[in-house]
Parts: structure tokens; C-alpha cells; sequence
């Protein structure tokens, strides 16, 4: 299983470095600013999401144990 | 001509914009926001039944929670901006409680007897100072409900390139957490009960080209105190006792995050890696892609989430014979498993903001083993509304 997970990996990682690097203008980031680029694009729905994940799984995020509740359910 | 001057205003906009902290909750522009703005979401979470076969009382009912979010951000005099995220939770339901053996020696859950209602109130304030290449930030957050307190600090720091194309993020935080759990006749439980965590992270993001962002880090938690789950019984050797764990956890993770737009297809995409591992012998890789296609003013979107973990080292279903350490702990979130998630969404934009109605469906499953009856499925609805004054 972890054996098709890394695969599938390697395959996201091979089709998105089909870019090559250059310095990027400040008049070239319009799409990076839009708000699908952005790490987080919907801290809100990320923050719930982490919230849930934490109380059914076992691998917390760090920062999320931070006021974060009981989570004992 | 109205969207390339649209456009045009984007590109000039973003030339100040920056890459933010990767961390969801640092999760800050580089520069100081322009105006007051707030955001508004309503979810609906609901449990999946446990199954009939897998119950040992027939008790299929779970958990259903309504959230409520509101966050509020507005610039302050000079180059500060001050952040209010408000959540409140209204939950009820059943909770696994135990594990025990059928006549054929197979797992079967016994979930906690009555409904459970609860509230949970959070409060996070978070203030940012904006510098030219620097970003520098505190936040407290609280949150209680019925048994359980919890305190929590952040500090966050931020720099960025002369380019402000790289962006290196440094948090470090704590909480203090106090649970006194809810007490019933003939169940004996502890009465109050502690404990601490200190967290660090390191993280660093780069625009590769003008259609590529590309952000890594690293954590580190300690936990220390109380970390059993007081609502949850084990079966030992033909007895029924407290879940029992170690009182220090340590864990450690990698997230990697990539970003890439295609403007022929006015599409993003999205991938997410995460690896986990901690002293309870948990260790677990997490990969979400995701795809936001524009359509003029909508955005349509679909994410999958694909979840794999290996159990902690004193977990079992049931344990036939005495373990040496005394650390014991039949709850489903520590076992093997492995979840598959989906989820859809649409977002409409408007001149005061913009209107967001997502789905998530969850569905976990035992990797290798029997798996623990406890396993749960569920799905989430969430409707949002964003407002910005500039």
C-alpha cells in the first residue's frame, strides 16, 4: 500500500517540475495571487478540516492542538 | 475590456501580494490587508452509522455536529492588522466506548449509551505587524466546552526576499488544556486531569515561475500529561478497564504543498504530501490533489484526500493477555487504517465578496488485520459567505 502511495506521488511530483525555474517579475504574479494559488486558499474550511482530522485521526498537526477542544469523541 | 483591466489591477495587486506561512493558522498575505473583511461559515457534520454487524447492542447512531465560524480582519494604525475567529460547535450523539470479543472471537463495539450533547465555544485574536520583508504575529485562543478547557498561544515571524518571491516562516506555541470528565453512576472515571504541548515549526515557500509555488516545512510537538481518553474502556484479559497511554508524546511531520496554474484552462491544481510519525509508534502519509476551475465568476471545484496510518504500538482491538508497559488502548483512531475522502464545491463572486457551498464525503477502512469496528464514516456540508470593504 505505502508502495503505491509514493508511486503516485513520484508521478505528481515528475508532472508539475515540467516547469522550468525563472525569477518571477512583480507584474507577473497575477496568478499567483489568485486565491486558488495560495498555500492555504480557505483558512476557514482548512481550519475546520484540521479540526476534524484531529478527532478521527492519530496524526495531529502541531499547531492545531492549540485551543483546539477535547476531541475526545 | 472590463476583465483585462481586471486583470490588470490583479497583476499590479499582486506584485505587492507575497507568499503566505503554509501553516492554516499563520496562514497570513505579506503585506498589510487593505480594508475590514469577514467570513462566514455554517457546516452540517454527520457520522455515518456504525454498522449493525459490527455493534455489540445494536446501537447504530453517531455523531452529528453543527459548526458555526465567523472570522473578522481589519487593519489597525500603522502597518497592524488584528484578527477575530469565532467557532461554535453543537454536538450529539454516540461515541465508541469498547471493544470486546463475540462467540467466534470477533471484534464488536459497544458505543457509549446515551446521547451525548455538548457545546464547544473557541475564540482565537490574532494581531500581525507588517514590516517591508517581515511579518511578525501573536495569537491567544480559548476554547471550552462541557468537560474540557483549553489555552492556547502563538507566536509567528515571517521574512521574505528582496524579490519576495521566497518566504521563510518560523511559529513557535503551546497550549495548557484541563479536561474534568463528565461523571456517571457506576463508571469510574478520573476527575480532572492535565495536559501541556509546546510546538515549533519551520517553513518555506518559492514562486518557481509565475504559474508554480512550491511550500515545504517541518514540525515538532510535545505533549506531555494527561493523554488518555477518559470516556474509553479497554478489554485486558477478560476485564474491562481504563484506555491507558504514555504521558509524553513526541511527533514530528513533513508537509510539502505545491501550486500550479494553467491559464489556458484558467485551472489550478493541487498537491499535498504530509508525513507523519510519533513516540506512540503512529507514523502516517497523507496525499490531497485538488483542481479549481474558473468560469468567469464561478469557480468550480473537486479534492481527494487519500489517508494511510499504522497503528500505535499498544493498540488492539481487544488484548487477550497483559501487556508489561500497562499501556492500553482499543480506540479507533489509533489502529491501522487507511481513509479515502472526496469532496466538491462551487464558489460565485460577487462586488461585496463572494458565496461558497462545499461537500465532503469521508469513508475510512482497516489496513491489514481486522480492523477496529470503531472506524467512522462521514460526510460534511459547508455553506460561506465572504465580505470585503476596502
Amino acid at each position: 500500500m505505502k508502495r503505491r502511495f509514493l508511486l503516485c506521488l513520484a508521478m505528481c511530483a515528475l508532472a508539475f517540475t515540467q516547469s522550468a525555474c525563472t525569477t518571477v517579475q512583480p507584474w507577473e504574479k497575477g496568478y499567483l495571487a489568485r486565491e486558488e494559488m495560495l498555500l492555504t486558499p480557505d483558512p476557514l474550511a482548512a481550519t475546520l478540516n484540521d479540526h476534524i482530522f484531529f478527532s478521527k485521526e492519530a496524526s495531529t498537526s502541531g499547531s492545531q492542538a492549540s485551543g483546539s477542544g477535547c476531541g475526545c469523541n | 475590456m472590463k476583465n483585462k483591466g481586471n486583470k490588470a489591477l490583479l497583476a499590479l495587486t499582486a506584485a505587492s501580494l507575497g507568499l503566505p506561512a503554509i501553516s492554516p493558522k499563520v496562514a497570513r498575505a505579506q503585506t498589510q490587508p487593505e480594508g475590514f473583511s469577514a467570513s462566514y461559515r455554517y457546516s452540517q457534520y454527520a457520522e455515518g452509522e456504525q454498522p449493525a454487524e459490527l455493534s455489540a447492542d445494536g446501537a447504530v447512531d453517531r455523531y452529528d455536529i453543527e459548526i458555526h465560524q465567523l472570522s473578522l480582519r481589519t487593519p489597525m494604525l500603522g502597518d497592524a492588522a488584528i484578527s477575530v475567529d469565532l467557532v461554535s460547535e453543537s454536538m450529539s450523539g454516540a461515541s465508541p466506548w469498547f471493544i470486546t470479543p463475540d462467540a467466534d472471537g470477533a471484534p464488536v463495539q459497544t458505543m457509549s449509551g446515551a446521547t451525548i450533547d455538548e457545546q464547544r465555544d473557541e475564540v482565537n485574536v490574532a494581531a500581525d505587524i507588517y514590516g517591508d520583508h517581515a511579518r511578525t504575529g501573536m495569537a491567544f485562543a480559548y476554547s471550552t466546552e462541557n468537560d474540557y478547557e483549553s489555552l492556547g498561544f502563538r507566536l509567528s515571524h515571517s521574512s521574505y526576499s528582496d524579490d519576495k518571491n521566497s518566504t521563510i516562516d518560523f511559529v513557535i506555541g503551546g497550549s495548557v488544556d484541563t479536561i474534568t470528565p463528565t461523571q456517571e453512576l457506576g463508571i469510574d472515571r478520573v476527575e480532572q486531569e492535565g495536559k501541556n504541548n509546546v510546538f515549533g515549526s519551520v517553513g518555506l515557500s518559492h514562486a518557481f515561475t509565475k504559474t508554480l509555488l512550491v511550500g515545504v516545512s517541518g514540525s515538532y510537538s510535545v505533549f506531555e500529561g494527561f493523554l488518555s481518553d477518559p470516556y474509553k474502556l479497554v478489554y485486558v484479559a477478560g476485564n474491562l478497564q481504563a484506555d491507558s497511554r504514555p504521558s509524553e508524546k513526541r511527533q514530528a511531520a513533513f508537509d510539502a504543498r505545491v501550486r500550479k496554474y494553467f491559464p489556458g484552462q484558467e485551472t489550478a491544481l493541487h498537491v499535498d504530501f504530509r508525513h507523519y510519525g510519533d513516540s506512540f509508534g503512529v507514523e502516517s502519509n497523507t496525499l490531497r490533489l485538488g483542481a479549481f476551475k474558473n468560469i468567469g465568476s464561478w469557480q468550480l471545484s473537486a479534492t481527494a484526500r487519500w489517508y494511510i496510518q499504522d497503528s500505535a504500538n499498544f493498540h488492539q482491538n481487544f488484548f487477550e493477555v497483559t501487556r508489561a508497559d500497562g499501556y492500553y488502548s482499543s480506540d479507533y483512531r489509533l489502529s491501522s487504517f487507511q481513509a479515502l475522502s472526496y469532496g466538491v464545491g462551487v464558489k460565485k463572486e460577487f462586488g461585496f465578496g463572494a458565496v461558497r457551498l462545499n461537500f465532503e464525503s469521508y469513508d475510512s477502512s482497516g489496513d491489514g488485520g481486522v480492523a477496529n469496528p470503531g472506524l467512522v464514516d462521514f460526510q460534511l456540508v459547508s455553506l460561506g459567505i465572504d465580505f470585503a470593504i476596502k
